[in-house]
């Protein structure tokens, strides 16, 4: 019988095997936080994407959930529930829709963003809109 | 002189795990090639050190000093960050576009030269910062241009 | 201005100490002999009553540092002392001239470490643009391997190849392992898991250069210098619109004030202080109004700014606060490693918002979008440089934003092609111009 760790997700308790990632944790509690880039069939999570953003109770920084095991105690807040977890997760996802083409095949894993392009949109293309095509920085991946 | 080959493999001692020979190697094999790194030079380093030309490419495109299109005899370089550019150094650039007529960013026809800008290299209380294949010109104005073009012409 | 003393620059009298007898004449490598001769926990112990904290920008305390890393029987896995030469920060270029003045100092400071943290590898990570500095330690590191001052610890000198995220150290032990130098999330922190996956100790130029004389004079004396919370001297990089600009070793605690203008020579040419960038670029700036603050730790928290490295970049009144603002974003953007979103696409959009301020093109709710995308970057990144370029531009429009707002009520920019930084080419912009003009040609 594995060593359990008592975790808090959203106001959900849950008992998660010692070692267990924060991302599987909180699915035991029944919660799916949205992950762009973690796919633990590719490899370790590299938290890249930054959608995972995550308010975690006595660390005053966002974290991006993904990268971290839970301990006993940790209490997690999610977009749900943590207006400041909301916002981080809100700006990820307006990072990525401002240079991004609104029209691109929905994704079929299992971390579906459920937030509708139309709440961003407006506030994305706005003042100021990228240009379609421009010359990224050298380093970029895109 | 050793070969390429030869003198990565050198390198590749000094280290505990040989894939962090390829920047000194790359380095190494740009500078055989006439400062930029073709096809073939991506290939020398990646037999050397066990890896695929791919993977030398994605560490050659990350870094500001490797070029994978061939470059000028001479590369000048002038720094246009923060303290360079308050103590002039736009004037200096536009003194060496017109010198050596010569767009930022471009390199000459004949292959003489690469003119281009550069971010903060470390000299800033020595403004305006220009580098010269990588060796550093301390305090250059704009009317010191011409008399630098003139040198390296030479 | 009394005349300060120099700890790391000390024995050299202005001039450098680059020949080996010169350097042991001047009691070159007794602080290391007499490391040697004490336990390791000692060296650390030494360091942690010193007060000496990290002089890269995170002001770290090194002893505490070193304190964390396993001991060799705790985790047998070889240890590494990584030295960051990568000094890459606009405005910063003291690492650079110790190790061109003093090398022999730093060198000795890396084997003092190495004994400290008990490793026999020790790798320096010299920024590719350094070629002269790479010369200058490799003849100083071989002159030690021949009077045997190596004690069986191998120093490798590694090349840079112009990165200035590589300055993180995380990113800096990917790209020391061969990678692309994109930081890693910590934890865990470098000193369990670093280099290889192995303990390592990530430690400043200027830090470990210190080292050395703090076994020289012992931590009761270092600590006397400076003030509380940030004891001893520091080397600060002086440049921008300043009569004398260049590196100045002065104890923590002087003022804005005596540096800029008792040793700098104050503003050339008659111009007005407009504003100071106090610890490289990625510090919120400050105005003519907090030209008494003390250059000290706490003392530029107060004022809401940061010590950093130590970079002080003096503005005069040619400049305009949108073009610095357009500057140093286009700096990030180019430099931002690509790997986390808000960084990759924030810096670049900050660029673009700014250049369409200082275009005249902009209108109220585009100051309103500035300051929000500052916003929804602070905080949510990876790694520090994408709040670094928020800091800066927030920073810039909360101290100067009636220019901010001239630009965007007169639809442009109010110093009309007289600003100092008027049409200043960034690399990041270089190759858009070219192809914009030969699209208009």
């Amino acid at each position: 019988m594995p060593e359990l760790v008592a975790v808090t997700v959203d106001d959900r308790r849950v008992d998660v095997p010692k070692g267990t990632g924060l991302v599987e944790a909180a699915l035991a509690a029944g919660i799916e936080i949205p992950v762009f880039c973690y796919e633990p069939r590719l490899g370790p999570p590299v938290g890249a994407c930054r959608m995972c953003l995550v308010e975690i109770e006595g660390i005053p920084k966002l974290q991006a959930g993904c990268t971290l095991t839970v301990q006993d105690g940790m209490v997690i807040r999610t977009a749900a529930t943590s207006a400041k977890a909301a916002e981080g997760q809100e700006a990820t996802l307006e990072f990525i829709l401002v240079n991004h083409p609104l029209d691109c095949p929905r994704s079929t894993s299992r971390s579906r963003s459920r937030r509708s392009s139309r709440s961003t949109g407006s506030a994305a293309f706005s003042a100021t809109a990228a240009p379609a095509s421009r010359r990224t920085s050298r380093r970029t991946a895109s | 002189m050793a070969s390429v080959s030869t003198r990565i493999e050198k390198l590749r001692k000094q280290y505990p795990e040989s894939t962090s020979a390829i920047l000194p190697a790359l380095r190494l094999a740009q500078e055989e090639h006439g400062g930029w790194l073709p096809p073939e030079a991506l290939r020398e380093v990646a037999d050397a050190l066990d890896l695929t030309p791919a993977y030398c490419v994605s560490i050659a495109s990350f870094y500001d000093q490797f070029r994978l299109e061939p470059l000028g005899r001479t590369l000048v370089e002038v720094c246009t960050n923060v303290s360079c550019a308050l103590s002039g150094a736009q004037q200096v650039l536009e003194a060496f576009e017109r010198e050596l007529g010569l767009e930022a960013g471009t390199t000459a026809d004949d292959g003489s030269f690469t003119l281009g800008t550069v971010e903060c290299l470390g000299g800033c209380g020595w403004a305006t910062v220009v580098a010269i294949d990588n060796r550093h010109r301390l305090r250059v104005q704009p009317d010191d241009v011409p008399a630098i073009v003139q040198e390296l012409r030479a | 201005m009394p005349d300060h003393p120099q700890i790391v620059f000390a024995g050299t009298d202005g001039g450098a100490l680059t020949r080996i007898e010169d350097y042991e004449s001047a009691g070159g490598f007794a602080p290391l002999r007499k490391a040697r001769s004490m336990p390791p926990d000692d060296v650390i112990a030494e360091l942690e009553a010193s007060g000496l904290r990290g002089r890269g920008g995170a002001f770290f305390p090194t002893g505490r540092k070193w304190a964390f890393v396993p001991k060799p029987d705790q985790l047998p896995k070889p240890h590494y002392l990584v030295v960051n030469a990568d000094e890459s920060e606009p405005g910063t270029f003291k690492d650079r001239e110790i190790m061109l003045r003093v090398p022999f100092r730093f060198l000795e400071g890396c084997l003092i470490a190495a004994h400290a943290i008990q490793c026999e590898h020790v790798f320096v990570y010299i920024r590719g643009e350094y070629e002269q500095e790479f010369e200058v330690l490799r003849d100083s590191l071989e002159a030690m391997r021949k009077a045997e001052l190596l004690g069986g610890v191998t120093v490798v000198l590694h090349r840079g190849a112009g990165a200035y995220i590589c300055g993180e150290e995380t990113a800096l032990l990917e790209s020391l392992e061969g990678k692309r130098g994109q930081p890693r999330t910590k934890p865990p922190f470098p000193a369990i898991a670093g280099l290889y996956a192995a303990p390592t100790a990530v430690n400043n130029v200027e830090s470990i250069t210190t080292v050395t004389s703090v076994l020289e004079l012992g931590a009761g004396e270092y600590a006397k210098l400076g003030v509380e919370g940030s004891t001893g001297t520091r080397v600060f990089s002086l440049s921008g619109d300043v009569v004398n600009p260049g590196n100045y070793e002065l104890p923590h605690g002087i003022t804005l004030r005596e540096l800029v203008y008792d040793v700098g020579g104050g503003v050339p040419g008659g111009r007005e202080l407009k504003a100071i960038i106090p610890g490289g670029s990625s510090t919120s700036v400050l105005t003519a109004a907090d030209i008494d603050t003390k250059l000290d730790f706490t003392s530029l928290v107060e004022v809401g700014s940061s010590i950093g490295s130590a970079g002080v970049i003096v503005i005069d009144d040619r400049c305009c606060m949108v073009q610095l603002g357009i500057r140093v974003s286009q700096f990030y953007e180019h430099e931002s490693c690509g790997k986390c979103t808000p960084c990759r696409v924030g810096t670049r959009w900050l660029t673009q918002i700014l250049e369409k301020i200082e275009d005249g093109r902009a209108s109220q709710p585009d100051l309103d979008l500035l300051l929000s995308v500052c916003d929804r970057i602070l905080g949510k990144c990876l790694c520090p440089l994408g709040d670094s370029d928020a800091i800066a531009v927030l920073s810039y429009v909360d101290k100067f934003r009636h220019e901010y707002q001239a630009h965007i009520d007169l639809g442009r920019c109010p110093l009309e092609g007289d600003s100092s930084l008027e049409g200043i080419l960034a690399p990041s912009a270089m190759h858009g111009r070219h192809a914009h003009e030969v699209a208009h040609a």
